[in-house]
């Protein structure tokens, strides 16, 4: 808990108990090290995850999460597909890219789509903490 | 979570993913247009790259990113994807598996990013060799842990409510909680079984790779399929025959299918076929592997057994055809022309039979010369706990596994014949042997009198039938077993068990009985 309370200091932000985010990866691996790093931000300690696009879209319409970290490369429905599905569902929904550096291109696409912003693999902690508290803040 | 818990997530995470990639490979290489699979083996490469990144694996990444690239570069119709390059893809596979597997490896990677633009690179330093480095942890779904810890919990509450009930002097609550306590111990046995079990074709992709090897090495055109893929095994049976199988496959490419001319000659189709099947009968897995190939010269291999003092002459003249082949298991046997650094039929087959053997399974070979060859290996589910039947041989408890046994009879002593000075009786409409265990096992109880009749267990092993006469039997169980250490009646018993009352019993291996008494 020592960081959160670090976190609240830092960046005078009250994580509210309340705060809700899905995690889109195929990868079980990435999504236990981005939900290890939102719980030590103290950013989140409610997440809920999804392996594909398909999974995205439905894990959103269910659980109505405040944000939504996005990975691009998916089976069944990539991840500008899922995006697309959920802006549908809720156009003002927070949805922020998980890419990797190459993959700079596919964030402009994903952006007019309505993603909010971008992180990078590998992760920077900070950064993460900074970019997802910052489209938490904004409506 | 530690580090060190994220690495083995990442490890099996990545692995299964090389998997996929390794599996996707080989039926691209069959179906090159197929976009989806082009789409799939990328996305795995991706997703390892991005795995790789997060834990700092940095050479593992650039191999992901050239993976990734070559097969852009096809999906674009920029390359495309030859037998050289699916060759030295699958070198890079194997590489990228060695990396994934071991944090410490060193290796330049330099000379195998070139061999991709350069053929001559991989003759002068890269030999494929498919790893046969295996995690050793199996993944479990949370699911099924939950239910075992519920059981044990269970349990818990058992050992409370018998220890209150016994301090009560409550005897039939007692025998009650006993009861439950019976039905929650089985529970928790069959479901730990269910934990240990996963999917055969795990393996599955490394055979298809294996005899793709092989075949492109040797020059030969072969259909390999497999059929089954749904069947789980234990884990530690599927780690003790992959080995075997791989050797199996390996003879049936090298020695088995004839080369192309040869093939054409005979009247074949020129492409070879190589099944393997694995399908489950009662409380065992049948792995069938069979080809059209040459098959087996039983006067051969007779030929080559005496001539390495491994029969007499006189042995051989009276061998049947069935006995002939199973020779080839003897050690120190092989009728393969030369020796080729594939395989040698022969140098192995022992090796593959004892392999085989230390898990409880049995190989049987059936061939017809000419008309290829099939390999059947029969495996129990899981080696650690078999169903058994508890047996009397002079007052001693022996324990007999279930799946060997065909029915129990009740034989009068003047059906007894002799053939050959052995004892016979009539079973079915076919003669089978009498095998007497007290004899066998030299524990002959004087006090004991001659009955009118004997009891008579009547064992299937490698399809036929012998029977052994006992006392008596007493009734079926679960047993435990536990592998004895290497003793000299090692030769006749490898497992033991503990029976309820406490004593240890010994477990008959039918296929070592039948060896010892019917040379």
């Amino acid at each position: 808990m020592k960081n959160y309370q670090g976190f609240q200091k830092l960046y005078g932000v009250k994580m509210s108990d309340g705060v809700k985010i899905l995690i889109v990866d195929d990868a079980s691996f990435m999504r236990t090290v981005l939900k290890d790093i939102l719980k030590s931000n103290g950013l989140c300690n409610d997440t809920i995850e999804a392996a594909d696009g398909v999974e995205a879209v439905r894990q959103y319409i269910q659980h109505k999460p405040d944000l939504v970290t996005m990975d691009v490369n998916m089976p069944k429905a990539d991840g500008l597909q899922a995006l697309k599905g959920i802006m549908k569902v809720n156009a003002n929904a927070r949805v922020i890219m998980v890419t990797s550096v190459e993959q700079k291109h596919i964030v402009q696409d994903a952006m007019k789509l309505g993603a909010r912003d971008y992180i990078i693999k590998p992760f920077d902690r900070s950064n993460v903490g900074l970019i997802l508290n910052k489209a938490l803040r904004t409506k | 979570m530690s580090d060190n818990n994220y690495r083995e997530m990442y490890v099996s995470e990545a692995l299964e993913h090389v998997t996929i990639i390794t599996q996707t490979l080989l039926q691209l290489e069959k179906k090159p247009d197929e976009r989806s699979y082009l789409d799939q083996i990328f996305r795995s490469a991706h997703t390892i790259k991005g795995m790789a990144s997060t834990m700092g694996y940095h050479d593992t990444v650039e191999l992901c990113k050239n993976i990734e690239n070559i097969f852009d570069e096809i999906r674009n119709g920029v390359e495309k994807l030859t037998s050289h390059i699916a060759s030295i893809l699958f070198i890079w596979i194997d590489l990228l598996q060695q990396m994934i597997s071991d944090e410490k490896l060193k290796i330049d990677l330099d000379p195998y990013l070139k061999s991709l633009r350069n053929p001559e690179e991989v003759k002068n330093h890269l030999e494929p060799k498919p790893s046969t480095n295996v995690s050793n942890t199996i993944r479990v779904k949370m699911s099924d842990l939950d239910l075992l810890v519920n059981v044990v919990g269970e349990l818990l509450i058992s050992k409370m409510r018998l220890k209150q009930a016994i301090e009560n002097k409550d005897y039939d609550e007692s025998k009650q909680i006993m009861n439950e306590t019976d039905r929650l111990i089985a529970d928790l046995q069959y479901k730990t079984m269910q934990v240990r079990l996963v999917p055969v074709n795990q393996i599955f992709d490394r055979f298809s790779r294996t005899v793709r090897d092989v075949s492109k090495q040797l020059g030969k055109q072969i259909n390999f399929e497999m059929h089954g893929s749904g069947i789980d095994l234990d884990r530690s049976v599927l780690d003790s025959i992959t080995d075997p199988l791989l050797h199996i496959l390996r003879n049936c490419v090298d020695h088995g299918i004839e080369s192309v001319e040869e093939r054409i000659q005979n009247n074949k189709s020129k492409i070879g076929q190589i099944t393997l099947t694995v399908t489950r009968k009662g409380d065992n897995i049948l792995i069938i592997v069979a080809d059209d190939g040459k098959g087996i010269d039983a006067e051969k291999v007779k030929e080559k057994a005496v001539e390495k003092g491994i029969i007499t002459k006189n042995e051989a003249i009276k061998m049947n055809h069935q006995e002939a082949i199973r020779l080839i298991g003897s050690p120190g046997l092989s009728t393969a022309k030369e020796v080729t650094d594939i395989s040698g039929r022969g140098v192995g087959m022992d090796v593959v039979i004892s392999n085989v053997e230390s898990v409880g399974g049995s190989l049987n070979i059936l061939s017809e010369y000419g008309n290829g060859t099939t390999m059947i290996l029969t495996l129990p589910l899981n080696i650690s706990i078999i169903k058994g039947l508890i047996i009397l041989v002079s007052n001693q408890r022996f324990v007999l596994p279930i799946s060997s046994i065909v029915t129990t009879v009740n034989i009068p002593r003047t059906e007894i014949f002799s053939v050959h000075g052995n004892d016979v009786i009539k079973f079915q409409n076919s003669i089978i042997p009498l095998i007497k265990l007290n004899e066998l096992f030299e524990i002959q109880d004087k006090k004991s009198f001659e009955n009118e009749s004997i009891t008579v267990v009547v064992i299937e092993n490698e399809e036929k039938n012998y029977g052994l006469v006992i006392d008596s039997f007493e009734r079926n169980q679960d047993v435990v077993i536990k592998k004895l250490e290497q003793n000299e009646y090692s030769d006749l018993f490898l497992n033991a068990t503990i029976l309820p009352d406490g004593r240890v019993s010994l477990v008959i291996d039918p296929s070592l009985l039948v060896d010892l008494v019917i040379p």
